[in-house]
């Protein structure tokens, strides 16, 4: 059989563009990249000159789907360069709109990007002719997590509330009653989806020993802000030394840049790093979830992440009505703004994303201005570890259906669309005509 | 309000901040008052969440198509829900893809006529500017649009729409 080259030009179903060359020769892989450019150096650039308060409205423009994402980093990020300490309720509020910002772009994946590979069907529209009632329930939950953001962040797209210090207005407590309410009323229905996924086969031919890393939760339980950084090889890292962890490097191949552990092995963030290495913190009907997604506990298929993100969704619903509970339990105010002075220093910011672990480093000269900033993001510490599995995915494809190039290209545009990828903040499109 | 003119795409990915930046200049003229400005960044779906019972949305938009960069292509209510989700475009789930979920999971949609104005970008690589032909597209889709409001005149309701078509 001759020297042939697939070619997925783009992920048609995935944030953003990417795409996929894989050269074979015979039932061989001699060749897998993903084709796509690195932005987040350009937006690190960007910021630099920037005045420090300036650094949340670009940033959340990086991304529709993970601007709350990027803005929390980023104030984590000041308010440490800065020596700034936040109220507990400003604290909770931005654990909400993280809460919000991962239950809309979970939604998103789980239900429209993934799901239909995993039912047989093209497309979320057409999967609506067999489960209507879950497609509305999708849009329904993803709205929910747009509500959220509006609520606390003060808009739908683009937080504009959070400041470095606080927020400059509290919702009201009937506002968070009733997100409690609508994210309450949620649950049955979400349960009702692990019932359907869980029946579900999850495809083999992607699975192979993999390392995940994840942020270790501030606190005993499952959440989405770290205070350091866990290997499932046991390895734990205080947060500052996140450059040594892990590695950027650039490769011939892409624009991109990869990143490894010191040893060299690529690894995977996101929801199934999170869930192999703290899902044993889950509680509740998350922990149900866990437990009737993952009967012999996270394993090691990049396939089941979609299955790690509805578990998520279940903590994200749970946890948010918990978070609110404990917001309206604090005497109702207008604003929370803690006063800071502004002077020179450096700081770090990281937060599990909906994708991952981000990171957001700056460093601020006396008069409060950007003299240098680092941001690592979940899709860009995949990127390894994705083409390494389209390699496995793509041998194994080959060797099962020789010379089936389309079973090759749904399969490798499955383990792509697992990884869940948000090309709109690390990289960007690729026109590859190859 | 009777006309929601709504921004798509990311102003930091160079050309993809064709339809912003329409939006953008478009807010800063006097409007009428039945007309209202959002940007939806590249998130079509969250029109949900921005949607105040306009009865129509006019997207503004970069839209891939092949064509020569700065061409601009319009397409009318049945036009762009037609459109294959397959077609060429610069964002996630397309944008009939996103108009026809709406539809589907939120019968409020369903009476809304939908419009948009692409932009055909050259390039969408990481960056702030625009590059001349699409900044020049930018220029006379304002217009165009900006006549367009003034033809409906009173409360927005009268005036033909312009046929669909594209030009280079």
């Amino acid at each position: 059989m001759s020297a042939r080259t697939v070619l997925i030009p783009h992920l048609g179903r995935v944030e953003g563009h990417g795409g996929i060359v894989v050269r074979v020769a015979g039932t061989t892989v001699t060749e897998v990249d993903m084709t796509i450019h690195e932005g987040s150096r350009y937006y690190e650039a960007l910021l630099v000159g920037k005045r420090y308060d300036e650094v949340q409205g670009i940033i959340s423009r990086v991304c529709a789907i993970c601007s709350a994402s990027h803005t929390v980093a980023a104030l984590m990020a000041l308010e440490d360069a800065l020596g700034i300490g936040v109220s507990a309720r400003v604290h909770d509020l931005r654990g909400l709109l993280v809460l919000g910002s991962t239950i809309e772009s979970h939604a998103l994946h789980v239900f429209a990007l993934a799901l239909p590979d995993f039912l047989g069907h093209d497309s979320v529209l057409s999967m609506a002719q067999e489960h209507r009632e879950l497609v509305t329930f999708a849009l329904q939950l993803k709205q929910l997590g747009n509500r959220i953001q509006e609520t606390v962040g003060g808009r739908a797209v683009h937080p504009i509330n959070t400041l470095v210090g606080g927020f400059g207005k509290i919702p009201s407590h009937a506002e968070l009653e009733t997100l409690g309410h609508e994210l309450r009323g949620a649950l049955d229905t979400l349960m009702g989806t692990v019932d359907l996924v869980a029946g579900l086969e999850v495809p083999g031919w992607a699975a192979q020993p993999t390392v995940f890393l994840a942020l270790e939760p501030y606190e005993e339980g499952f959440r989405f802000r770290g205070r350091g950084i866990r290997t499932s090889r046991g390895e734990q890292y205080p947060l500052e030394r996140y450059r040594e962890v892990i590695h950027e490097r650039a490769v011939a191949h892409s624009h991109a840049k990869h990143a490894t552990l010191p040893s060299g092995e690529s690894y995977m963030v996101g929801s199934l790093a999170r869930l192999v290495l703290f899902g044993d913190r889950l509680t509740g009907r998350a922990r149900e979830a866990m437990e009737r997604l993952f009967p012999d506990a996270p394993g090691e298929n990049i396939l089941a992440n979609t299955h790690a993100q509805l578990v998520e969704l279940v903590h994200c619903v749970e946890h948010g009505v918990e978070l609110i509970g404990r917001l309206t339990g604090m005497p109702e105010v207008r604003r929370d703004l803690v006063e800071y002075r502004v002077g020179a220093g450096r700081g770090i910011g990281a937060l599990e994303a909906p994708r991952g672990a981000l990171f957001h480093e700056y460093e601020l000269d006396e008069e409060g201005t950007i003299v240098a900033a680092n941001i690592i993001t979940p899709t860009a510490q995949n990127l390894a570890n994705t083409e390494r599995d389209l390699r496995t995915a793509a041998e194994r494809l080959l060797a099962d259906r020789p010379g089936d190039d389309e079973a090759l290209k749904l399969g490798l545009e499955m383990v792509a669309r697992a990884y869940d990828p948000c090309i709109s903040c690390s990289v960007h499109v690729i026109r590859d005509e190859r | 309000m009777r006309v929601l003119l709504a921004a798509v795409g990311n102003p930091l990915a160079g050309d993809d901040g064709a339809g912003p930046a329409v939006a953008a200049a478009l807010a800063r003229r006097a409007l009428p008052p039945w007309v209202r400005v959002v940007d939806l960044h590249t998130d079509v779906l969250a029109l949900s969440s921005v949607w105040r019972n306009e009865r129509e949305v006019w997207l503004l938009d970069a839209m891939a198509l092949g064509k020569p960069p700065g061409t601009v292509h319009r397409a009318g209510h049945e036009e762009l829900l037609a459109m294959s989700r397959e077609q060429g475009h610069v964002h996630a789930l397309s944008v009939p893809g996103c108009l026809a979920w709406l539809r589907l999971a939120e019968p409020r949609f369903e009476g809304v006529r939908f419009r948009a104005w692409g932009i055909e970008p050259a390039s969408v690589e990481p960056g702030e500017s625009l590059s001349p032909s699409v900044a020049a597209a930018v220029r006379r889709v304002v217009r165009e649009v900006a006549e367009e409001l003034l033809r409906r005149g009173g409360d927005g309701t009268n005036g033909t729409p312009s046929p669909d078509s594209s030009d280079p």
